[in-house]
């Protein structure tokens, strides 16, 4: 690490030696710590009383769940959906966040066996259930066919909507909507692909649904 | 190419990352597990224009969890030195909580940092901003424009009097936004004076370019770190706001800093393809010989910067005329600044160009392949420079056949599926692809495997896959024992990973690279005692799967393994180089033809995308696996600009009015039927040693124009407005 | 969003009860998550209702259908009681969200559903639905999804429903148990017209669920079918829509039951257009006389006046669809 002072006017993080140039850490205690109306640069700052409160503690709730295969139990913010308790606090960052309002797929997991929105889920309510992310799909090092098929297959490129068309594809199968094309691309439309691999897509779910 | 033997590059090989990508295990920027990381949440100015007169955070800071409220008014001052790298357009950039000024709808106004997402994002809500607001201008056809870009050659206006057939046409196209699936993403955390940051980025050396400018800081002390990007087309080709909002808001709270945009801060937060109004005079003579063209061109940008792009050459030399003028002016509009989208200025000048030709070929009753080919040049008419390579004409051919274009009625609303009618369109793309200075570096270990780095990015093409294939085959090794890797600042510099660049400029340093370790090697052995190579001429060795042996015979060999361990070698390493085209001197673009057959439901509006067709010259085919997955991606981006895509603004005060993919229409899988992609064989060397074109951005030019066209011919209405949609068809 | 306390109901009166006491129902979460997340909707309390046992679909004498309110959009699509009784609910539901959303979705709930308009859900518009009095950001805003029946000056949100436009067609009744007991209401009367109080959406009283949605005995031979019209193929809401079921005797239409979708503040219920047709021989003619009906009243707006004849060909496309039906 240099011990060099940045050429920046920003002070440094580290408490222990303060830039002697620009605003000091007391610059923004201080600004922090003014209660009420302060006129700064020709506006008004209403700012509270330094660090938060524990007045606005949001409710929290135990959940006991089963995350691929292995029961969990947490302490969940009751604000908390299915998505960001696997990306946040469970460290399963397999599931992605696309748009977070239940319109693109890309947050897709089965719980109980069918295929939801994470996004659209909240975690509180998910007591005794049993939830499988892409990173649940696999048994040890021999991948689910389907995500063979899109390695095959080349049904994805930048693969950030990957994990969710495979949880995806997986519920597709398993309800039996894989007929034709036809009845793929529309059972898979709830999947959005940035990257145009649709075709590739239908061809590995067209694929594994045949092998099986 | 290198004299060594091709196994992979050229193979339908899988990608190197496809287990990494299909089991949730690669990592995009805000997924790195960073110790003791906090959130922050973005609060958007909820006017279009004016300033901020209050800021009251003491709901957002009672919270808890809420750790910071920072906006302009406790932000520390940030030096902003001048960038012109980076991609930064010419303006004064945008400085977050630098002053009071809100300069469009949704710029940053204040950040929130809380211990939870839950808390940031319930911060951000409570923070409650007032301003004096000022009526904001959005609307491009109201607004002055800038000083224009001209153009000229021949005298257009005498031209276009003298000709025969005269078309004015005037096509409004609508503003597009990336989406990439993975919203834009910073992770930022200061170690003393040093900040690394994991961002979504196409360009690692620009954002860290950018950050050390903004922060004042020396470049040794800025890391920028990026191994997966889920998806770009553009929107990363620039260091946008919330990466400094997030590296500020560390510095402050002296917390590591995630800071996610949501799906709805994309559509302000980073760049967008610009709105046009683009009018264009097109004369003729009777046969279809072009005399001369007019090209009005309007363009968003926004009121701080100049965003330009590449939408006047496709006027200059896509086909022959001896008189053309074109005006480019951009109009500052209160917005934030566009960035380039896939097949830039390309893709918006191809649909105006593209559907004018086809709108020629009807009026004239000539074939619009046969009306191309007529109007064919034989040299770049506005450098005068010979084509590298230029094999459109082939292009036609081999679509059509492909196609059954033969099987196309060309007159208009003649063919019939029951309720739809079915129309068949083609169109030509071009796209001007970047050959810019990059390095790379290579290493061979004593076990025979080698690393090569380079500080590319992979959005989704398969940058990882093909640069292990050029490596593998440059080194002699397999794919298996080759690894690239990219995505972080302290690899050798590379260009913008964008512009169907990459492959011609950082595949090339690749190459230098590897050419030189295995050089070191061939030197060695053949100056060994011991080795069987010992006297034989370097230029006689060949490597094949590690084991270097006379071209010819190849018994007569050993593995670089058994070298380096004899020679007490840990490893051979070297930096190679490209440094651009240098002084070539021809006219490198790739083209394409795009076919496309639409059913129209002329009664209910409806437009559905049958089948699609592209023939690309686009010189060597690499990874061929990848490269038609990546024209099936431009035909898709296509078909969504064509028939879905429109970023709409509520001009009355400045905000993006459906700012979600709910209600931004992408395609679907169910709108994607058939698609095919053909690469002509062949290869370009002109001024790169791959003889490759680059191929990303030229698969989505012309793909809109020949959904429109195959509109036309389906149902004998022209539709000069994007997307085409029920409103123009009923 | 906002910090909220979260219940789980183990039977229908213990939900009531806390319904009773300002706890909001939550069975599938789509809509509501979703706008809980943009801050349109801050309920203080959630009473988790989806293991209150309203989960069954059942046959009622003579041939109606009762929908449990709890079934989700994909178990009702495809349960076969539905698809044998009245296919167009099926059909209507699968032409809806996606496959995921479907899968969590209930009948209840998309009945509930809210609109998607951008300025109800932005909650720096004007918008008298989330904020009585604040205006409306859509009359003369970007309206092209709008509504162009059955709005007033102070709302032209569409109801974003499909099945919900089946049911009106079907004239279905809502079941709702309350603390004051039991009731039924039309579905014309439980989905309610902005108005001046656009923030009304429902006859439904503090405390009330539904526990289901029953679709009355129609006469046999009945054919039907759902169209939507939207720019693309799958995943999105309805430009326009039209349920039809026309039960045809001796040639002659007997029974007509025709609503749209996608074009009104609720489900819109064509009765002109029914009227129009009952008595009548099918033709041609037929379709495109009746259908002419399909907007009467409608008041455009600035970006969906294409709405206006999009929607009478909707509805001429489907009675001639359902019409011809072998």
């Amino acid at each position: 690490m240099s011990s060099e002072l940045p050429e920046s006017a920003v002070p440094p993080p580290t408490g222990a030696s303060e830039s002697t140039s620009g605003p000091s850490r007391r610059t923004f205690v201080a600004t922090g710590a003014a209660v009420g109306g302060a006129v700064v640069a020709g506006g008004a700052f209403f700012v509270g009383s330094g660090e938060a409160t524990a007045a606005g503690v949001a409710p929290s709730s135990e959940v006991s769940l089963t995350v691929n295969g292995t029961r969990r139990t947490v302490t969940v913010d009751n604000r908390t959906s299915l998505l960001d308790l696997l990306r946040e606090h469970l460290g399963l960052t397999g599931s992605k966040k696309g748009c977070n309002a239940g319109a693109c797929g890309a947050c897709t997991v089965l719980v109980d066996g069918q295929r939801v929105n994470s996004c659209l889920t909240l975690a509180v309510r998910l007591e005794g259930a049993e939830v499988t992310t892409i990173e649940g799909l696999a048994k040890g090092d021999e991948l689910h066919p389907l995500q063979q098929a899109f390695i095959d297959e080349d049904a994805f490129q930048c693969g950030y909507c990957t994990p969710g068309q495979i949880l995806s594809g997986v519920g597709c199968i398993q309800e039996g909507h894989t007929d034709s094309p036809e009845e793929i691309r529309e059972w898979m439309s709830g999947n959005i692909c940035r990257c145009g691999c649709y075709v590739k897509i239908v061809r590995a779910v067209e694929q594994t649904a045949g092998r099986k | 190419m290198s004299p060594q033997p091709q196994a992979a590059v050229g193979a339908p090989l899988s990608r190197v990352d496809g287990v990494l990508k299909v089991t949730g295990k690669a990592e995009y920027a805000a997924e790195h597990d960073i110790d003791e990381v906090v959130h922050a949440v973005i609060v958007d100015a909820s006017i279009g224009r004016g300033r901020i007169t209050s800021i009251d955070s003491r709901a957002a800071e009672k919270h808890a969890g809420v750790v910071r409220v920072i906006h302009y008014g406790n932000a520390p001052k940030l030096p902003y030195r001048d960038n012109a790298g980076s991609n930064n357009p010419p303006g004064r950039r945008l400085r977050v909580f630098q002053d009071d000024k809100v300069l469009f709808h949704g710029q940053p106004v204040a950040v929130v940092v809380a211990t939870t997402l839950e808390a940031a994002q319930h911060g951000a809500s409570l923070v409650k901003v007032r301003y004096d607001a000022e009526k904001p201008s959005t609307d491009l056809t109201k607004a002055e424009p800038g000083e224009p870009t001209r153009y000229a050659r021949g005298d257009a206006e005498a031209g276009l009097r003298s000709s025969a057939i005269r078309l004015d046409l005037t096509y409004e196209l609508a503003r597009n936004h990336h989406n990439p699936m993975e919203p834009h993403a910073t992770v930022a955390r200061w170690d003393g004076n040093r900040l690394t940051v994991w961002d979504k980025t196409q360009w690692v050396m620009g954002t860290h370019d950018e950050i050390a400018a903004v922060f004042g800081l020396p470049a040794d002390a800025v890391r920028v770190i990026n191994p997966f990007v889920g998806g770009g087309f553009g929107s990363g080709l620039r260091c946008w706001p919330h990466t400094i909002v997030a590296a500020l808001a560390a510095r402050v709270t002296r917390r590591p800093v995630k800071l996610v945009l949501s799906r709805k801060q994309m559509y302000f937060g980073t760049g967008f393809r610009p709105s046009y109004e683009y009018r264009l005079r097109l004369g003729s003579d009777r046969r279809g010989r072009l005399n001369a063209a007019i090209h009005d061109i309007d363009a968003e940008t926004s009121s701080y910067e100049t965003f330009n792009e590449a939408v006047m050459p496709a006027g200059q030399m896509l086909y022959s005329m001896p008189n053309v003028r074109q005006a480019y002016r951009t109009v500052p509009l209160d917005v934030n600044t566009p960035i380039w989208m896939r097949g830039p200025g390309f893709a918006s000048a191809s649909f105006v160009i593209e559907s004018a030709m086809d709108e020629l070929a009807h009026e004239l009753g000539i074939d619009p392949i046969e009306l191309r080919r007529r109007n064919e040049p034989s040299e770049d008419e506005s450098t005068n420079e010979p084509f590298s390579t230029r094999r459109l004409s082939e292009c036609y051919t081999v679509g059509a056949r492909e196609f059954g274009w033969d099987r196309r009625n060309p007159k208009p609303r003649s063919t019939r599926d029951g309720d739809w009618l079915i129309g068949l369109g083609m169109a030509a793309g071009v796209y001007d692809p970047g050959r810019f200075p990059a390095q790379a570096r290579a290493r061979l270990d004593a076990d025979g495997t080698a690393v090569v780095e380079a500080a590319t990015s992979d959005m989704g093409p398969g940058t990882y896959t093909s640069q292990t294939q050029v490596a593998a085959d440059a080194l002699g090794l397999t794919m298996r024992t080759v690894t690239f890797r990219l995505g972080d600042s302290l690899y050798p510099p590379t260009s913008p990973h964008g512009g169907s660049a990459t492959m011609a400029s950082v595949g090339s340093a690749v190459v230098d690279a590897c050419d030189q370790v295995r050089q070191q090697a061939i030197k060695l052995a053949v100056e060994d005692r011991e080795s069987p190579l010992y006297g034989v001429n370097a230029d006689d060795v060949v490597v094949r799967n590690g084991r270097l042996h006379v071209q010819g015979s190849p018994a007569r060999g050993e593995t670089y393994k058994s070298l380096l361990a004899r020679n007490d070698r840990s490893h051979l390493e070297a930096k190679g180089s490209y440094n651009g085209p240098g002084s070539e001197r021809s006219a490198y673009f790739a083209y394409n033809a795009t076919f496309a057959e639409v059913a129209v439901d002329a009664n209910l509006g409806l437009v559905r995308v049958r089948r699609m067709l592209g023939v690309y010259d686009a010189g060597r085919i690499i990874s061929p696996k990848l490269a038609e997955s990546q024209a099936f991606g431009g035909i898709v981006g296509g078909i969504g600009t064509a028939l879905l895509e429109h970023t709409v603004t509520d001009h009355r005060d400045g905000r993006i009015a459906n700012p979600g993919l709910a209600d931004y229409l992408v395609p679907v899988n169910a709108d994607v039927p058939d698609i095919k992609a053909i690469y002509l064989d062949g290869e370009d060397n002109a001024g790169n040693l791959l003889g490759v074109k680059g191929l990303g951005e030229v698969v989505q030019v012309g793909v809109a124009a020949a959904i429109g066209n195959a509109v036309f011919n389906a149902t004998g209405r022209r539709v000069r407005q994007l997307p085409i949609t029920a409103e123009a068809l009923l | 969003m906002h910090p909220f306390s979260y219940t789980r109901a183990s039977d229908t009166r213990e939900a009531i009860n806390a319904g009773r006491r300002g706890g909001r129902y939550i069975a599938g979460g789509t809509t509501l998550v979703d706008l809980m997340r943009e801050t349109v909707e801050h309920p203080e309390t959630l009473v988790d209702i989806s293991r209150l046992p309203l989960r069954e679909v059942t046959a009622t004498e003579r041939g109606g259908l009762r929908i449990g309110a709890l079934v989700t959009m994909s178990e009702a699509a495809a349960h076969a009681k539905v698809r044998a009784l009245f296919p167009i609910v099926s059909e209507a539901l699968e032409l809806s969200a996606s496959a995921q959303l479907r899968n969590m979705a209930t009948i209840g709930g998309n009945v509930m559903q809210r609109t998607r308009c951008t300025y109800f859900r932005d909650v720096t518009t004007d918008c008298n639905k989330r904020e009585p009095g604040s205006g409306c950001a859509a009359l003369h805003g970007y309206n092209r999804t709008h509504a162009i029946l059955g709005t007033s000056n102070d709302c032209v949100a569409t109801h974003p429903s499909d099945v919900a436009v089946a049911f009106a067609a079907l004239e279905a009744r809502v079941l709702l148990q309350g603390p004051e007991g039991e009731r039924q209401l039309r579905f014309a009367d439980f989905l309610l017209r902005p108005g001046s109080t656009p923030n009304r959406e429902q006859a439904i009283r503090q405390g009330e669920l539904i526990t289901a949605v029953e679709i009355p005995a129609l006469p046999r031979p009945l054919k039907s079918g759902y169209l939507k019209v939207r720019d693309r193929q799958s995943y999105e809401f309805a430009l326009t829509s039209a349920a039809v079921a026309l039960h045809i005797r001796g040639g002659v239409i007997r029974e007509a039951k025709v609503a749209a979708g996608g074009v009104a503040t609720v489900p819109w219920k064509l009765s002109a257009v029914e009227q129009a047709l009952i008595g009548e021989r099918p033709s041609g003619r037929l379709w495109a006389e009746a259908a002419a009906r399909a907007a009467d009243g409608a008041r455009p707006l600035q970006y969906n006046r294409f709405k206006v004849e999009l929607l009478k060909r909707t509805v001429e496309r489907q009675l001639r669809i359902v019409g011809e039906m072998e």
